[in-house]
């Protein structure tokens, strides 16, 4: 199979402009839009089959209008958008037959209905015939560990049990693309954990293309995927994460001494070579400025590096190296 | 997992997808009374009490077709609040969906969205035309005699009616998808068509000019229709209730082909502002 066939979502130059609502409508109802707002600017991103892209971004950034357009909510302005080769404008609806939807909310659910009556509403909405959703409804709750639950009111449901039934809703007519916003959204973080587990086990043996918002980085990193990232509706960074970090990544070194005496020595001579440098009781903590390398820097010691015990390096959390790319990256 | 995976979703036809989207539908409302048992009861019990003031009413009035007055009082009101169920169910059930959040998950299914005002309101509108059978009933037991030959086509004059107010209904969904807001609308035409279709009294009473208002409402038609066919001795003036049918069959094609039509457009303003199910 070609790249080009493992291709499930591709936006392209994707765009939108939300108009200020108008004159006419503003009679009737108090309009949250007076001025146009650029939601989405040319937008490129690829998800193939087996890959999970994460939606990254402040509030405002675009994420939800992303989501909106491929579930066919609201229309994009410019550029194009395909799903398994579906037009996001022109095939809404059989998009929204192949695309797993996950809203963030657990107020998408029937509250006073149970497990399984929410899974059978959705399950005829999407025209699963009755024998073959009376065999998928035990084997989805069973995928999202809620076996148990079956026969419980979703509102005696923790929040962690809730997202698994929204995730089981979503994967329950065996849909070949998921859209996840959110989806750990009010969930702890050993639910979440397992939530997420259990999403790339999914992606693994069936191949699903996954895209996700989280405003939880430790998460995306943990789910190794790739990831878009957004700011006022333009691309900051497409890429995986491994290549943000090679290219993002200025690490921290740290250098652990036998006394506090020779720690300010290093720490004066490192800011002598303009190097910012900070001190903790047997510690020098410094980030090497530019393209400078760590070797380079030590050399610059001179017989003050023999009294190094340790190097350690220690990785930028993605959430500053994430920030980095905001405050420093040109658009790509 | 893997066993139990789907290789691929099904496609339907269009068929399929209609009778789909009706059964799902219907399927929620039958959930949704499971989930308030006593509500659903309460409703049923609560139209004894119109029934009983107006036999009540008719007794005090103590006039010598008092069994005429009441029967006539007791049809109109029954259809009125039959019609009523129609005309409002699909706004309530909108209007209850946005601010539950459970429009976003119904317009993510992938079923036709024109299908889905007529969808929502199918259970509802049913039940109000079960209320409207039980409060007719409940006055044939106190008393009121109706032409049991005519209770088919009495039916088949119910049925135009409450398609009819479903069609109004759509005008008052599309207003809902673009304002937010539409049940001051249909509380307004609720209690005006009240008046309108004559649900106390014959619309002949009325001054000529609101008349004319009144053969725009298509609770005139089923009400007069009703009492022509289930009473013995209608009050005098109604329209034949062939003519009735016809006339609410032709209201049905324009008004439900253009509620339709503008509620599919107000989706589509809705959408490209980007306020659908916000």
């Amino acid at each position: 199979m070609s790249d080009l066939d493992d291709e499930v979502i591709v936006l392209s130059g994707l765009a939108k402009l939300y108009e200020p609502t108008p004159r006419w409508m503003r009679v009737f109802a108090r309009s949250h839009l007076t001025e146009p707002v650029r939601a989405l600017d040319g937008v490129d991103l690829v998800v193939r089959a087996g890959e999970i892209c994460a939606i990254v971004g402040p509030n405002g950034a675009g994420k939800t209008t992303l989501f909106r357009i491929l579930v066919g909510l609201t229309t994009a302005t410019g550029g194009s958008g395909r799903v398994l080769g579906l037009d996001v404008e022109r095939d809404s609806e059989q998009i929204r037959q192949v695309v797993g939807w996950m809203p963030s909310e657990d107020r998408s659910l029937l509250m006073r209905a149970t497990c399984r009556e929410n899974l059978q509403l959705h399950g005829r909405l999407q025209g699963m015939p009755r024998g073959e959703l009376a065999e998928r409804i035990p084997a989805v709750l069973d995928t999202v560990n809620l076996t148990a639950q079956t026969d419980s009111v979703v509102a005696g449901l923790s929040a962690g049990m809730r997202a698994r039934l929204r995730l089981a809703r979503a994967l329950l007519p065996g849909p070949r693309a998921l859209i996840l916003d959110e989806p750990t959204g009010a969930v702890d973080p050993i639910a979440a954990h397992g939530l997420l587990t259990l999403i790339m086990d999914l992606v693994k043996q069936e191949r699903l293309a996954v895209l996700l918002s989280s405003h939880r980085l430790e998460e995306i990193e943990a789910l190794q995927s790739n990831a878009l990232l957004l700011d006022q509706g333009r691309v900051k960074y497409s890429g995986d994460l491994d290549s943000l970090r090679r290219e993002w990544d200025r690490s921290e070194m740290e250098l652990v001494l036998d006394d506090p005496h020779t720690a300010y020595q290093i720490a004066e001579k490192l800011h002598a070579h303009g190097v910012r440098a900070s001190v903790d009781d047997l510690t020098v903590r410094f980030r090497p400025e530019g393209d400078d390398r760590v070797g380079a820097v030590l050399a610059r010691l001179g017989p003050l590096a023999t009294a190094i015990r340790h190097v350690r390096e220690i990785p930028m959390p993605l959430r500053d190296l994430i920030a980095q790319v905001y405050e420093r990256g040109a658009d790509r | 997992m893997s066993m139990a995976y789907p290789s691929l979703v099904q496609s339907r036809s269009r068929l399929r997808k209609v009778s789909d989207t009706l059964e799902g539908y219907v399927r929620i409302d039958l959930v949704e009374e499971r989930m308030f048992p006593t509500a659903t009861v309460l409703r049923y019990v609560a139209v004894v009490f119109p029934v009983m003031l107006y036999y009540f009413q008719s007794a005090f009035l103590d006039l010598p077709d008092r069994d005429q007055v009441f029967l006539m009082m007791i049809i109109g009101t029954a259809v009125a609040a039959g019609l009523q169920d129609a005309l409002t169910g699909l706004t309530n059930r909108l209007n209850f969906a946005l601010e539950r959040g459970t429009l976003e998950t119904y317009l993510v299914e992938p079923v036709p969205w024109a299908l889905i005002p007529v969808a929502m309101n199918i259970w509802r509108s049913f039940t109000g035309g079960i209320l409207a059978c039980i409060m007719v009933a409940l006055g044939c037991l106190l008393g009121g005699p109706i032409e049991a030959n005519a209770i088919p086509a009495a039916l088949v004059v119910l049925f135009l009616g409450i398609v009819a107010c479903n069609a109004l209904g759509t005008f008052a969904a599309s207003f809902i998808v673009l304002f937010k807001r539409g049940d001051p609308i249909v509380t307004l035409y609720g209690l005006a068509a009240g008046v309108l279709g004559g649900a106390l009294f014959p619309i002949e009473v009325l001054p000529t000019w609101i008349r004319w208002v009144s053969y725009l409402v298509p609770h005139s038609y089923v009400i007069s229709a009703e009492r022509e066919l289930l009473m013995q001795d209608p009050p005098p003036g109604g329209l034949s209730p062939l003519w009735s049918a016809v006339i609410l069959t032709v209201f049905c094609l324009v008004t439900f082909t253009a509620g339709l039509y503008v509620f599919d457009r107000a989706l589509r303003l809705a959408r490209r502002l980007g306020i659908l199910s916000i």
